[in-house]
């Protein structure tokens, strides 16, 4: 079978090749299946470069990269359960490939008639569901989603909106095809417009109230005048930085207003799922299973393209593009 | 008629204090009479005078003071606090030999607790108390201070050492490591040490502390910010440095961080009754064990007020100044 893999940790433009490997059998606890589709996100380069921490280290020779997809599933291992023919959404190692095999508690079952176009992304969706959790917003309040055009921001505004939290989206330039407002946002602010006026912006938007939570994926200036326009016990969650400079804060800006922030890290990162998280995961499905819930793609390439596909998705400038890139099996 | 250290004018204390003779106020429903035993001087009393708090003084003849502990002489209606029964507070006018105060805001004591340890009880032991449940250090763990001489720390460092927490306390004068070594901590640094870093990474294995508490910020700030191990948790509850501190989300998102800003006020009000039922009950079998320090300095009887005021702006203490009274 075609899989894309690499021999050492380096750049991804540097070490990634199209190889023909054997299909892997699937051992006891696994299921085989068919790749429809995988997303190439920001962790995979992370995976490839060896800068994940521990377990999420590649074995080298030979790693097959990709962290995560869509698939069929083809056949069984001794003592798996899932049905063949069942669609399945999988966080695991080696999905940049026609199949892989995969331990049972690392696939997610979706529905039969899951839109094919957004299998392969659960995590995405996962990620944007907790962030919003985890900003403890209420119906009615505010909050800031930064890197707006990202898509985790994209799910996270979505997601947000769904439980009449309102939003505030941040990017550095509007996208081309894509309107956050369309999605559900109620603000947009432009910071190639808008300048260093952030700040004064959130206050007009929010009529003087502040926002109480930040989902915060950049860091340097702008999180500096965010946490100076939160509002008391205002939560800043914090999952990436985009930013090549810190942000600065006196000691008195974060305890005065009981600010809090929180760093995130995909659930699945380090464990997989469990029994009692399955009725989140299918209202994450459920609500990302509606045609009004758009999740962008930017391009899709077989395999034998990855060139291309990793090289745009690796050197693009973050906000330039709307979706993901992925790679199409099917 | 009972004495009281009271002003007219918001100002320097020691300009605008003085002591005079008022009628002993009479508690209303739902209050008590307070014969007061011993008041604190807390920076918050300094900031009251000074029209700097968060609420304004009432004129005239304001009384000053805000934590203190006596025994109850009164009770307005509806109150079940039996006459006699020692009382702490955290409130208002405590620099008086009579206080009124509602009976929702006293902790009633153990008729056997030591009067110097009742009047400290309801201000830092609370935050001490809110401040580990914030940061909640495991035992084994290392828990980094700034400011670890100061009252609160010092009430940290004990309740802490008492959990099996280990301890790094950093210090801007190196004559308190002897103290503060007899409360717990492990260690002791100089806090502009350039080998902080490198010390830190030796006592702790090479993964660094698991928690910090910090009342400092700025450079110290980034500068110990750096050395903190993977789902490690930053407390901020003050700020001595003027200058903001440096930091990148990808330390933070990296190593998973949780970084809080503490205040005790929304802290207490966002316990519910049982937990701050538990933490008083915690506090005061802490504090009630005669090995525990809550060190004073040098207490005063209320007409030495301007002595008092004095030495308390001189700092560099380790411990209280107290008002002695009745």
């Amino acid at each position: 079978m075609q899989a894309i893999v690499f021999d050492k940790s380096a750049l991804p433009t540097e070490v990634l090749q199209l190889r023909e490997v054997d299909r892997p059998r699937p051992a006891a606890g696994e299921v085989l299946v068919k790749m429809l589709s995988a997303p190439i996100n920001p962790g995979d380069f992370l995976f490839i470069q060896s800068l994940y921490p521990d377990p999420k280290k590649p074995s080298l020779p030979g790693q097959i990269a990709g962290n995560s997809g869509a698939g069929v599933v083809v056949e069984k291992g001794p003592g798996a359960s899932l049905a063949i023919g069942t669609l399945v959404d999988i966080y695991y190692y080696n999905t940049w490939a026609a199949y892989v095999a995969v331990p049972e508690e690392w696939v997610t079952p979706l529905p039969g008639d899951y839109p094919r176009e957004k299998a392969g992304q659960l995590m995405t969706l996962i990620t944007g569901w907790d962030l919003v959790e985890a900003s403890k917003a209420r119906p009615g309040d505010w909050i800031v989603i930064t890197a707006g055009n990202s898509s985790n921001a994209v799910m996270a505004t979505q997601m947000a909106i769904r439980k009449g939290i309102r939003v505030i989206s941040i990017v550095r330039k509007m996208p081309a095809g894509l309107d956050l407002r369309a999605l559900g946002a109620e603000a947009v602010i432009d910071l190639s417009v808008t300048g260093d006026a952030v700040s004064s912006r959130i206050r007009e938007i929010t009529g003087g109230k502040g926002v109480s939570a930040v989902i915060e994926a950049v860091g340097g200036p702008l999180l500096t005048e965010l946490v100076h326009s939160a509002g008391f016990g205002a939560k800043v969650i914090m999952y990436g930085g985009l930013s090549d400079q810190p942000f600065q804060l006196h000691n008195g800006d974060i305890y005065l207003k009981g600010i809090s922030i929180e760093s995130y890290i995909y659930r699945y990162f380090f464990r997989s799922p469990v029994p009692e998280e399955q009725e989140t995961i299918r209202r994450v499905i459920d609500l990302s299973s509606d045609p009004s819930f758009i999740m962008p793609v930017s391009g899709r390439y077989g395999l034998d393209a990855f060139k291309t596909a990793v090289h745009n998705s690796f050197y693009s400038t973050p906000g330039s593009t709307v979706g993901k890139t992925v790679f199409s099996m099917g | 008629m009972m004495k009281a250290i009271v002003f007219n004018n918001t100002g320097a204390p020691e300009d605008v204090l003085t002591v005079v003779e008022k009628e002993i106020p009479v508690p209303a429903e739902g209050e008590v009479l307070v014969k007061m035993l011993a008041s604190t001087i807390n920076p918050a009393d300094t900031f009251f005078i000074r029209g700097t708090y968060r609420f304004q003084p009432d004129f005239p003849d304001e009384t000053a003071g805000f934590e203190g502990a006596g025994m109850v002489a009164r009770v307005g209606k509806g109150v079940t606090i039996a006459t006699g029964a020692l009382v702490a507070f955290f409130f208002r006018r405590a620099w008086a030999e009579y206080a009124v105060v509602p009976a929702a805001e006293l902790t009633v004591l153990p008729g056997d607790f030591p009067v110097e340890k009742a009047a400290q009880f309801s201000l830092n032991p609370s935050t001490a108390w809110g401040l580990l449940d914030t940061a909640r250090p495991a035992a084994g763990e290392w828990m980094l201070l700034t400011g670890a001489n100061a009252a609160v720390s010092q009430i940290v460092i004990q309740l802490a050492h008492k959990r099996g927490v280990r301890i790094i306390a950093l210090v801007r004068d190196l004559a308190q490591a002897d103290g503060l070594r007899g409360l717990g901590a492990d260690e002791v640094l100089d806090i502009a040490d350039a080998g902080l870093g490198k010390r830190v990474q030796e006592l702790t294995g090479g993964k660094g502390f698991n928690v910090a508490l910090d009342t400092v910020g700025g450079a110290i700030g980034t500068k110990i910010f750096e050395h903190i191990a993977p789902f490690g948790r930053f407390v901020l509850y003050g700020s001595i440095s003027k200058e903001p501190g440096q930091y990148f989300n990808a330390q933070l998102v990296y190593k998973n961080l949780f970084v809080k800003g503490f205040g005790v006020r929304a802290y207490l009000n966002g316990l519910s009754p049982d937990g701050r039922a538990a933490m008083t009950q915690s506090l005061i079998a802490a504090i009630g064990d005669p090995a525990f320090q809550l060190p004073v300095v040098r207490s005063y009887g209320l007409d030495q007020f301007r002595a008092a005021i004095l030495e308390n702006g001189q700092g560099g203490r380790s411990g209280k100044i107290l008002f002695k009274i009745n």
